[in-house]
């Protein structure tokens, strides 16, 4: 019995001291909910989780990233967020970030910030790096300081408090955030909010409704706005950054949902957009209860009762330039019987005129039609006309002739390519929907600015061109939530909308096939090119150069990857004729690298990495007949004594594992297969011989190493496959460079080109596949 | 027809025509998996930007390198 409580008492001592131990190794981070430092009141916040991947995200994906990073504002964060991730010395490797802008009592906004990290102590070393320098021995101190964090922005007041970076550019506010942080959160709105936010977002927004709309007024018109167009309440988006758009989806949560639509079901809006001509740059399409409600509270009982028909139905409106300095609004609604629309649009009929007539269509003049005008978009509409299902109702009878005219010519809305293709991108069925192209419709935005935002849209133009939907949808409503979907696009209007992501002007003509490679940061490709100046250049997801460097020469082959520090980072490794980089993501060679070649480099290099741990070795031939073995730091590797060959290496060394052992296959100038173990030492005393001028391209393991096979070229182009027990096959002739090695689902297979023929087959001669290859001529 | 290059990437080949430059990507029964596109050469392809969609980048006869969805 003692010994069974000797036994849990040492079991105890350990365990405690166990979790000590690992307590101690665990980094500090904030205790505090940074988020219990937001004002209640705020009217916008944005939430980084990481402020690097974000940025990381944001400059190297999104096309949107050039067109913000145009503006005067764009510039400043382009700064701020360029000094603010700059620096992973101050520990800002995970540095959570949460902003949030205010409306004060005098209309105006303030903005603060709430910065976290894993390492709080870096929190000041942030500050200090963000704001040139200023004041971190105060703030560590517990000091108020004040920061110039950039000359577009208004400056900053901060304070470290319980192991959060408060920020912000109203030292009032500064004093509010210091009292509520570390509280328990009171604002039931936003808390419920918070909790509705997924995992894995680049970015969250978070808006509260009530306290933002006013805010608008800031850059949109008053009678444009209107009033709130809903009840208050929070939307709480998670935002997804990608090349062609952003992307934010989440819900809206109404502080009281008892008037919400019931039982609504989301529709597709493609049968109105055949109705609208393709002139319209802003569509709104509501949900059966708009017209519903127009008609019951402003249609006289004499008229109410002949457009009962349209107040169960969804409509679209929509609204676009028709001709310079005329802007045109129509409204679409389904007609279900469309000889009792027609006798009912002929009774609206102003008294004493009669219907116009234009390409066979009557176009009514129906004044009484007045009462489905909105005034915060058009006080008139009372031209009507029916076209095929559809009743087209406009407020100019130029417009309602347009409508005719698209209708008739194919120049419907959903007949535009432009539009079609942005809508499709990321529209939805939805309850409702709101669209802008805001690139064509920048003039009509601009009647609804506030003349000082005009001003500024005027001359950012060149921006404007460049940006293509802005997408609002209500998608549906659940249990007081009403899912919601905003997106902007990139789409120039210069360019067509197609299946284009980018296109990047090139200065010099391309060496060698563009080449995908992974972004650790965020798992999207990159694209790396080589021009003929032999510059390398590494262009972006989205399409923008993001570094260029010089190499001294072609590369020989193209780059590969590896992860040189083992911590999931990826650097690129590139072997010209003269030397071995590695370069990391940013165009900066790794230490240790260029590393020079003593004789120039006969092919290709390899990379061999024989346990699987990251601890690879890069193998070189040089035409000196040398194999050169280097490790991940560039330098030689020790033990490894090759013997010297007398003729150059004319292949990339070729790693085989058979039962354990590591095989390292290449060929000589001569035709002869070498087979090395890992420190350099002959496994075969002589490896079989080829023809001379053969080169060996693929190797596939057998059972053993003699039915392990040798895929080579010789000189005259004929693919062969020889054992290294000595059998050769002859396999066929491919023109030269047009054959290789992939693998399928039954293992490795051989193709090559020939003529106009594609041919496969197994390694073992098996005729896999034998395809002739025929394109259009 | 004569193929100019070809290389197997994501379950296709990538054939050049080297008389009206387009780029063809064919699977091993030679049945075309897009639509031919105007290229100068072969195309990086893969999921640029994860959404599940291939994605062709390759030189197009404007002399612009250009990324482009591939059109099942």
């Amino acid at each position: 019995m003692r010994r069974v409580l000797l036994l849990l008492l040492l079991l105890a001592l350990t365990a405690i001291g166990t979790w000590q131990l690992f307590r101690q190794m665990r980094p500090a981070e904030s205790s505090t909910d940074p988020w219990s430092a937001i004002p209640s009141d705020a009217a916008l916040i944005i939430a980084l989780p990481d402020v690097r991947s974000f940025w990381e995200q944001w400059t190297r994906t999104a096309q949107l990233a050039t067109v913000f990073g145009g503006t005067a504002t764009g510039q400043a964060f382009d700064r701020v967020f360029s000094r603010l991730v700059g620096n992973e010395a101050d520990g800002s490797a995970h540095v959570p970030l949460i902003l949030a802008v205010v409306r004060r009592d005098d209309g105006s906004a303030a903005s603060c910030a709430v910065l976290s990290s894993m390492t709080p102590d870096a929190l000041a070393g942030i500050a200090a790096h963000v704001g040139a320098g200023l004041g971190r021995a105060a703030l560590e101190r517990g000091e108020r300081i004040r920061l110039q964090v950039d000359t577009g922005l208004p400056d900053l007041h901060g304070t470290l408090h319980k192991d959060l970076l408060l920020l912000s550019s109203d030292p009032a506010l500064l004093e509010d955030m210091v009292r509520k942080t570390g509280m328990a959160a009171t604002n039931n709105g936003l808390t419920q909010a918070r909790r509705t936010l997924g995992l894995g977002a680049d970015a969250y927004v978070m808006v509260h409704l009530a306290e933002a709309w006013p805010g608008l007024e800031q850059w949109v018109d008053p009678n444009a706005l209107g009033e709130l167009p809903c009840s208050d309440g929070w939307a709480a988006l998670d935002v997804r950054i990608r090349p062609e758009a952003l992307l934010m989806s989440g819900v809206f949560l109404a502080a009281d949902s008892t008037g919400a639509a019931k039982n609504a079901s989301p529709f597709t809006q493609e049968d109105m957009l055949r109705a609208l001509p393709a002139e319209v740059t802003v569509l709104d399409l509501h949900g059966p209860e708009f017209l519903a409600r127009r008609i019951v509270d402003h249609a006289p009982d004499s008229v109410r009762s002949l457009l009962s028909e349209w107040s169960g139905m969804a409509s679209a409106t929509g609204s676009g330039y028709i001709a310079e300095d005329s802007l045109a609004h129509w409204l679409v609604v389904a007609a279900i019987d469309t000889a009792s629309t027609a006798r009912v649009l002929a009774s609206l009929q102003a008294t004493g005129t009669s219907a116009l007539k234009h390409r066979g269509y009557p176009i009514h003049h129906a004044p009484a039609l007045r009462v489905l005008a909105d005034s915060t978009w058009t006080p008139a509409l009372e031209w009507v006309v029916l076209l095929g299902d559809h009743v087209v109702i406009a407020d100019l009878s130029s417009a309602a002739v347009r409508a005719v005219d698209a209708y008739l010519d194919g120049g419907t809305l959903a007949q535009d390519l432009r539009t079609s293709e942005l809508l499709q991108r990321n529209a939805s069925p939805a309850l409702r929907t709101i669209w802008c192209d805001l690139g064509r419709g920048q003039v009509q935005l601009a009647r609804s600015a506030t003349s000082s935002a005009a001003a500024t849209m005027a001359t950012q133009a060149d921006l404007w061109n460049e940006l293509g939907g802005l997408l609002f949808q209500v998608r549906r409503r659940e249990k007081g939530m009403s899912y919601i979907h905003l997106s902007v696009q990139h789409a120039p209007i210069s360019q067509p909308v197609d299946r284009t992501r980018w296109s990047l002007p090139l200065t010099a003509p391309l060496i060698g096939v563009p080449q995908m490679v992974r972004n650790h940061a965020n798992g999207m490709s990159e694209i790396l090119v080589q021009d003929s100046t032999t510059r390398l250049l590494l262009i972006s997801t989205g399409g923008h150069v993001l570094w260029e460097k010089k190499l001294e020469g072609p590369m020989c082959a193209p780059a590969l990857q590896v992860d040189r520090f083992r911590n999931g980072k990826l650097q690129l490794l590139i072997g010209t004729r003269q030397n071995i980089h590695l370069i990391d993501r940013n165009g900066a060679d790794v230490a240790g690298f260029p590393v020079r070649l003593a004789a120039e480099a006969s092919a290709p290099l390899s990379v061999v990495d024989y346990e699987k741990d990251g601890h690879y070795r890069i193998l070189v031939p040089l035409e000196d007949g040398r194999l050169l073995n280097l490790g991940p730091d560039g330098k030689p590797v020790e033990g490894w004594t090759p013997e010297k060959l007398a003729v150059p290496i004319n292949s990339p060394v070729q790693h085989l594992r058979i039962k354990g052992k590591d095989h390292l296959l290449f060929s000589d100038a001569n035709g002869r297969i070498h087979v090395l173990d890992r420190r350099g030492a002959k496994r075969m005393a002589k490896g079989p011989e080829l023809s001379k001028g053969s080169k060996l391209i693929a190797v596939v393991g057998g059972n053993d190493l003699a039915t392990s096979q040798l895929i080579h070229i010789n000189a005259d182009g004929e693919l062969r496959s020889t054992t290294l027990g000595g059998t050769t096959l002859k396999i066929g002739r491919a023109e030269q460079e047009r054959f290789g090695t992939y693998s399928s689902g039954t293992g490795s297979r051989l193709w090559r080109l020939d003529g106009d023929s594609l041919w496969t087959r197994d390694p073992r001669d098996r005729v896999a596949s034998a395809s002739r290859y025929r394109g259009p001529a | 027809m004569r193929p100019l290059r070809s290389g197997n990437e994501e379950g296709g080949w990538q054939v050049i025509a080297e008389e009206a430059p387009s780029l063809h990507l064919v699977d091993a029964q030679g049945s075309e998996l897009m639509s031919p596109l105007k290229a100068m050469g072969l195309a990086a392809i893969g999921d640029l930007d994860r959404d599940g969609e291939l994605d062709l980048v390759t030189v197009t006869p404007d002399g612009r390198l250009t990324a482009r969805r591939v059109a099942r």
